[in-house]
Parts: structure tokens; C-alpha cells; sequence
């Protein structure tokens, strides 16, 4: 199954997009980051393909910084 | 995620070593919990607390040495944190509980020996745990006699400041205990500078209070049939108490909890046996047995170990104007642990049957880690007991490797077709 | 309609076949290297006996349980040899020793339901495989070996473990020990390891012996000396977990 990773340059900005994706209503899972992706342990932020796009806005409108979106089959 | 790596070398790691233990983690916790269903929402904070475990709670923790704080590592839930926070200085609890770490203490130590020994040696020799690294002084204390030795050899690593338990529960051996605490307080007034005043002590006395309350109101909710939350999290839970700050710790759980009371109130039959374990502790990352379990459609719904209720049972009262008094009522609270390194232990057989009762299991799983000979002389005390209540109890017997996973799974699957 | 017990062990395979009525068929073969090759020559096996693996209910056992693909379920060996062993003894009480290749299992069985079971440790001593490593060191067949033991004197092999008692048999044949006195501590050994498995677990009622030795009057003559208590066990107690298997499948909707 397709999972979807959202990576950050520090925890903070992912705790800061988790209150984002808390208060819009919108399913996340917090997961440890996955090898394939970074060996810099610590986290990303699991999310549904179908809310890549209103994620991709909270993170525009907030300045989010993020190392990016990934994909992992 | 960040780059955690000039930090971890700056506290002396060895980070290619370090990198494999890392590696490892993303997968595991994946497989294992990630692929749960129908998870809470509330545990997004502890996959948070999991896996920034060597990251974000290390620069925390590094921050508060910056500030001038000490950090003191524990092995056993019968050294009284209220001291420690009192003194102004940081608790972690050393976790222990990864295969990993065996291979560099058997280096030091023979290899009969109980794996959590194994690993705490294992883990500060091969310099790979960043509290380990992180901390000033660790505390031992002597309830078994592998511990006991094993901290002559952390000795030569790092400070060690051990209390001296007692193994029997007269009144004289509470009031040696009191003297052990106040030997601590000394301790920790002379590592820290700060003087441990009886405002503080009752202070910490009551932080710790709360955080035992909020675990309490977690096990709780696991009366409810069915459980609002797999044993799995909850064992997760339990884990991140030994090392997170307290007061994030308290007001996550309890968030946890508010979400759980939201579920219950709409149960959903789900009909499953419901398993008591009871024995030793599963440090982080042992999860093992609760995956083998859950993994065949029963459910935890209780811990009689250390980290399980031993933890959080029983509160430390407040009462008292003097530091000899506060000290009194630590010493009646820790000595109240039914551990098995105490003679007799009939405290925890009662313990055993009144969860057995209050939690309405359907069976119990004696989780004994390999050579913790204290637990499993009394398993047969455990099993009479449990007989004579016609609950159904198995044995195993473990360590941390994965080669006795198949066997395992065989008999609890049997015993699960049993009861 | 067809019932089918697979009992995939670490050593041997076991297979019964059950209609509606009674045991139609019973056959074992080597488990060999994969599991999944074993329960595919299973399939065409059933199938020249006539056997429609489509129409049938089918329950896997053993530690190959996993690998039968066209399982409706699985079971696991424990609860399958106490089944088959009611199915087999009828008694309303039985304690079942079955020794696997393995390990080896002490199953309490009160009215066909299993209440309670005990293993042996991770380890091969006290198991078929052990057996079948002594003979093989003494150089001789399972059944020669324990033929050899009922003329030997009570020696005992000392090690717990395997790997040492191999070598002590080596060099109890370098000293020059008689072969016969040797197979006698193999199997005083083995039987010193199920002692300790009963001891812990009780005995209730008869004692039936399930699994590969069932077979090896010798070592059920010494068994049965050593209990105090006669051992019994039939020539379809190999068959025990398949059976139950089978038996469990009627169960199947």
C-alpha cells in the first residue's frame, strides 16, 4: 500500500504542522521517520493522498518549512 | 526528524554503532504499531515521544544541563523521582530493553545472566543510549544480585549512587529504608548544590502523584469491555513515562484519557480475550510478548510489572510538616511494591487476583525474562493461587531475541484456544 | 464430505483423512527443507486417493501450520494432540506426552478439551531430534538403538544440552564403553527430561504417549518402568494431531 510522508528540518516545524492538521480536521499519523526516506532519525507526518492538497496550502499560508513530500510504495 | 549527530557526538556516542540501533527503530515501530486499527488519535504524541526518543527529548535534556540541571539515571521504579526533582535535577529512567545491546554486555558479563543486566551494561559499554551518555550520576539500588554486581562494573563508566533495599518488610526495614532515602537526599543536595526543603519535597511529592494519578486513569479505562486502547499503546505509554518531562507527560496522558472516555461510551463488542501479564518489566523497545498476543486477537488489558502498576500504585501522602515526615510517607509508599526480590511477596499475589477480578480477565501470561530467578522461584506461589481461582495462567520464560518468537506464538495461541 | 487433519512437524508430516462417519486414511511422509513443497505433495497425494480438496474441510497443525495454502484453518498442535488423543483413548481423563522432533509437549486433557499444557525449553534435548542425533553417533537406526538400551545397564548421560551429551557419548565410546549401556543413558537422558516435564505438570489419569515413538516398544517398556505407571499408546498415535485436526475441521461451517 502507497503511504505519504511529509519530512521536516526539525521537530518543531512538525509539531507545528500537527496543530495545523488537529485544528483543520485533517488525518495525520506521526511516525517515526522511515530509512528509506532519511537516516536522520526523529519525525514525519503520515498523511491520505487525498488531503495532500489542502496540507500543501497549510503549509504555504503558515510558512512551514518542510524538506518535502515522499512517497514510499 | 534533524540532525541530531553533533549532538550525539558531543556527548561522547559512537555514532556508526548508534546509527544501527537507529535504523532498526523506524521499521519495527511500523510494523507493530503503526498497523494497529482504529487507534487512538491522542497517541500521535507518544509515536512523537517514540521516535524523537533519542532526538528532541536528548536537546531537552541537554538544555536543562545548560541551565546548570544535573541528569539522573534510574533502573528501578523504587527510587523515589520526588528526590531527584526536588534536588532540581532531571530523572530518566535507563530503558534496557533492546537485543541490541546484549552482545556488548556479554563483553563484560557473563552471559547467564538476566538480559536487562545485559543491556544497561551493554548499552553504556558500546557508549549507543544518549541518556546513558547525558547523565551525571545513575542510581542503583539493590533488589537483585545481577544489578547489584553489574553496578561495580558502571562504576568504572559513571558515577553510581546506590540505596540499599530491603528484601523484607518488618518495621525495621522501613525505617532503614527512610534512612536510604535520607542518604539520597544528602546525595543529591551535594551533587546539585540545592537544598531538598520540605515545600519542594511536598511539591515533587504531589507532581509525582499526578503522574501516577493519570496512569491510573489509563488503566482504568482498560476495565471497560472492550478496551478504549490495545495493550500495545499502553505498554507505549508506560515506556515514555520513564523518560519524558513530567508535567508534557501528565497533560498528554490525560488528553489520551479524555479521548478514551469519549470511546467507551459507545462500546463495541469486540470478543476478545482479555490477558493479564504479570512478571518482569519490558523496558523500551520490548514489545515482544504484547505483539505476539495482540497479534492473535486477545488483548492486554493490565501490566503486574514494573512497568505496569507497580509503577503508579499507591500515592505518597502529603501530610506532614517536616522532612523526616514527607520521608516516612515515601518509604511506606515504595516499600508497598510487591517486587519479588522481597521475602515473603504475598502482597503481590493479592495484587495478582484482585486485577484478575477488577480488569475481568479471561487469563494470565507470567512473563519471566530468562535467569530473574526472584520471579520465577515465585511462579509456582503465582500459579497455586490462580488455581485455586480456576484462571488459567501460561508460562514464558524470554529474553530479548527474536529466535524463541515462533515457539511463543505456539503456546499462547494454544493457551488462547484453551481458555 | 471429507475432513482433513495436516500436521506439518519439524520432522515428519502426519495426514488424516475423517467423513461424517470414521477415520478413512492416515499417512506421514518427511517434512524435508520447505513446508510449502511438503503441503503441495500433500494436495496431490489427497487427490489420487480420491480425495475433492475443493469439497473438503481442511485444518492445518504443527509448526508447518502456516504453510498449507489451502488450510480454512489453523490450529495449533497442542489442542490437535488433545483431541486426537480423546478421539484415540475415549478416556475421559488423559495426560498426553507427545514427543515431537521438536520439542516435546505435557498436555492435560479432561473430557476431550486441552486444561492445561507444558513444553520443554528452546532447546533440541529431551526431543525426537535428540533420539535420532544419538543413534545416528552410535551408528545404528532409531529402533536398534532403543532394542540395544533394554540389554544395557542404567548409565546416565550427565549434559542437558544436546551438543554435550554428543560429545559425552563420543567419548564414552572412546573409553570404551559397550553400545548397549550407551543407548540405555541416551534414552535415560531423554526420559529423565519428560520425568521433570510431568513432575511440574501433574499427572491426571492415564498417561498416553502421542508423536514418532509411539511406535518404539522398548522405549515405552523403559518409559513405563521409570513412571511407575504403564505408558500406553497405539500405533495411530502418531496420527494424534492430524486427527484432531480432522476432527477440529467438522467443526468448520
Amino acid at each position: 500500500m502507497e503511504k505519504n510522508y511529509i519530512l521536516f528540518p526539525n521537530y518543531s516545524q512538525g509539531l507545528k504542522l500537527e496543530s495545523l492538521l488537529k485544528a483543520n480536521k485533517i488525518k495525520y499519523v506521526i511516525s517515526p521517520t522511515p530509512r528509506k526516506l532519511s537516516s536522520c532519525c526523529g519525525i514525519s507526518i503520515m498523511y491520505n493522498k487525498e488531503d495532500e492538497e489542502s496540507i500543501k496550502a497549510l503549509i504555504e499560508e503558515n510558512s512551514i518549512e518542510i524538506k518535502g513530500l515522499y512517497k514510499l510504495e | 526528524m534533524g540532525d541530531y549527530r553533533d549532538m550525539w557526538k558531543n556527548l561522547g556516542m559512537d555514532l556508526e554503532k548508534h546509527d544501527v540501533l537507529c535504523e532498526a527503530l523506524p521499521q519495527a515501530f511500523g510494523d507493530i504499531y503503526l498497523s494497529q486499527e482504529n487507534r487512538p488519535d491522542a497517541m500521535n504524541y507518544f509515536n512523537y515521544a517514540l521516535a524523537e526518543v533519542h532526538g528532541a527529548r536528548i536537546q531537552e535534556i541537554q538544555e536543562e544541563k545548560n541551565n546548570g540541571k544535573k541528569v539522573i539515571g534510574t533502573f528501578c521504579v523504587f527510587v523515589p523521582d520526588e528526590v531527584i526533582l526536588a534536588a532540581g535535577a532531571v530523572g530518566v529512567g535507563l530503558c534496557s530493553g533492546s537485543q541490541f545491546w546484549i552482545a556488548d554486555g556479554e563483553k563484560v558479563l557473563p552471559r547467564n545472566l538476566c538480559p536487562l543486566v545485559k543491556a544497561f551494561v551493554g548499552a553504556k559499554v558500546s557508549r549507543t543510549c544518549p541518556y546513558f551518555q547525558s547523565c551525571d550520576m545513575i542510581v542503583g539500588e539493590t533488589t537483585c544480585d545481577g544489578k547489584k554486581k553489574a553496578y561495580e562494573i558502571m562504576e568504572e563508566y559513571v558515577p553510581v549512587h546506590i540505596m540499599e533495599l530491603p528484601q523484607m518488610k518488618r518495621e525495621k526495614n522501613y525505617e532503614e529504608w527512610q534512612d536510604e532515602i535520607k542518604l539520597f537526599i544528602k546525595k543529591m543536595e551535594e551533587l546539585t548544590g540545592n537544598k531538598i526543603t520540605v515545600e519542594r519535597l511536598r511539591e515533587t511529592i504531589d507532581l509525582c502523584n499526578r503522574k501516577r494519578r493519570a496512569l491510573k486513569r489509563l488503566y482504568d479505562l482498560r476495565k471497560n469491555i472492550p478496551s478504549p486502547i490495545s495493550g500495545l499503546d499502553a505498554l507505549l505509554v508506560s515506556q515514555i513515562a520513564f523518560m519524558d518531562d513530567i508535567e508534557r507527560f501528565i497533560e498528554k496522558t490525560n488528553e489520551l484519557c479524555d479521548e478514551l472516555e469519549d470511546r467507551v461510551k459507545t462500546p463495541n463488542a469486540n470478543g476478545m480475550k482479555r490477558i493479564m501479564i504479570t512478571g518482569t518489566p519490558m523496558a523500551v523497545p520490548n514489545w515482544k510478548l504484547h505483539s505476539i498476543i495482540e497479534g492473535l486477537g486477545a488483548e492486554v488489558v493490565v501490566e503486574e510489572t514494573c512497568t505496569g502498576t507497580r509503577y503508579f500504585e499507591n500515592e505518597v501522602s502529603s501530610e506532614g510538616d517536616t522532612i523526616d515526615d514527607l520521608v516516612r510517607n515515601l518509604a511506606d509508599r515504595y516499600m508497598n511494591i510487591n517486587c519479588a526480590c522481597f521475602t515473603p511477596n504475598r502482597g503481590r499475589i493479592d495484587d495478582i487476583l484482585r486485577y484478575a477480578e477488577e480488569y475481568d480477565v479471561d487469563g494470565v501470561i507470567y512473563y519471566n525474562l530468562s535467569f530473574c530467578h526472584t520471579y520465577a522461584i515465585e511462579y509456582g506461589k503465582v500459579e497455586k493461587a490462580l488455581k485455586e481461582k480456576n484462571i488459567p495462567l501460561l508460562n514464558i520464560e524470554t529474553d530479548y531475541s527474536e529466535e524463541d518468537a515462533g515457539q511463543i506464538k505456539t503456546r499462547v495461541e494454544a493457551f488462547l484456544e484453551m481458555i | 464430505m471429507h475432513y482433513i487433519g495436516i500436521d506439518i512437524g519439524s520432522t515428519a508430516s502426519k495426514v488424516s483423512v475423517l467423513d461424517d462417519e470414521e477415520l478413512k486414511l492416515n499417512f506421514v511422509m518427511p517434512t524435508g527443507w520447505s513446508s510449502v513443497e511438503t503441503s503441495n505433495i500433500i494436495r496431490k497425494r489427497l487427490e489420487k486417493e480420491g480425495i475433492d480438496i475443493e469439497k473438503a474441510r481442511i485444518v492445518a497443525t504443527g509448526y508447518g501450520r502456516v504453510s498449507v495454502p489451502y488450510a480454512h484453518k489453523t490450529v495449533t498442535e497442542i489442542t490437535c494432540h488433545g483431541k486426537g488423543a480423546y478421539f484415540l483413548t475415549g478416556s475421559h481423563m488423559t495426560t498426553v506426552i507427545d514427543i515431537g522432533g521438536q520439542d516435546t509437549k505435557v498436555i492435560t486433557v479432561e473430557e476431550g478439551k486441552v486444561t492445561s499444557f507444558i513444553m520443554n525449553d528452546k532447546c533440541a534435548a529431551g526431543t525426537g531430534r535428540f533420539l535420532e542425533l544419538m543413534a545416528n553417533t552410535l551408528g545404528v537406526s532409531l529402533n536398534d538403538m532403543c532394542q540395544m538400551a533394554l540389554k544395557g545397564r542404567d548409565i546416565s548421560i550427565t549434559s542437558m544440552c544436546t551438543v554435550f551429551a554428543e560429545s559425552e557419548v563420543i567419548s564414552l565410546i572412546g573409553r570404551g564403553a559397550k553400545r548397549e549401556d550407551i543407548a540405555r543413558g541416551v534414552l535415560n537422558s531423554i526420559i529423565g527430561r519428560i520425568k521433570t516435564l510431568l513432575n511440574k505438570q501433574g499427572i491426571k489419569g492415564e498417561i498416553y504417549l502421542t508423536g514418532g515413538l509411539c511406535e518404539l516398544d522398548p522405549f515405552i517398556e523403559l518409559l513405563s518402568k521409570s513412571l511407575n505407571q504403564r505408558v500406553s499408546t497405539s500405533s495411530l498415535a502418531r496420527y494424534a494431531g492430524s486427527i484432531g485436526g480432522a476432527l477440529m475441521a467438522r467443526n468448520i461451517v
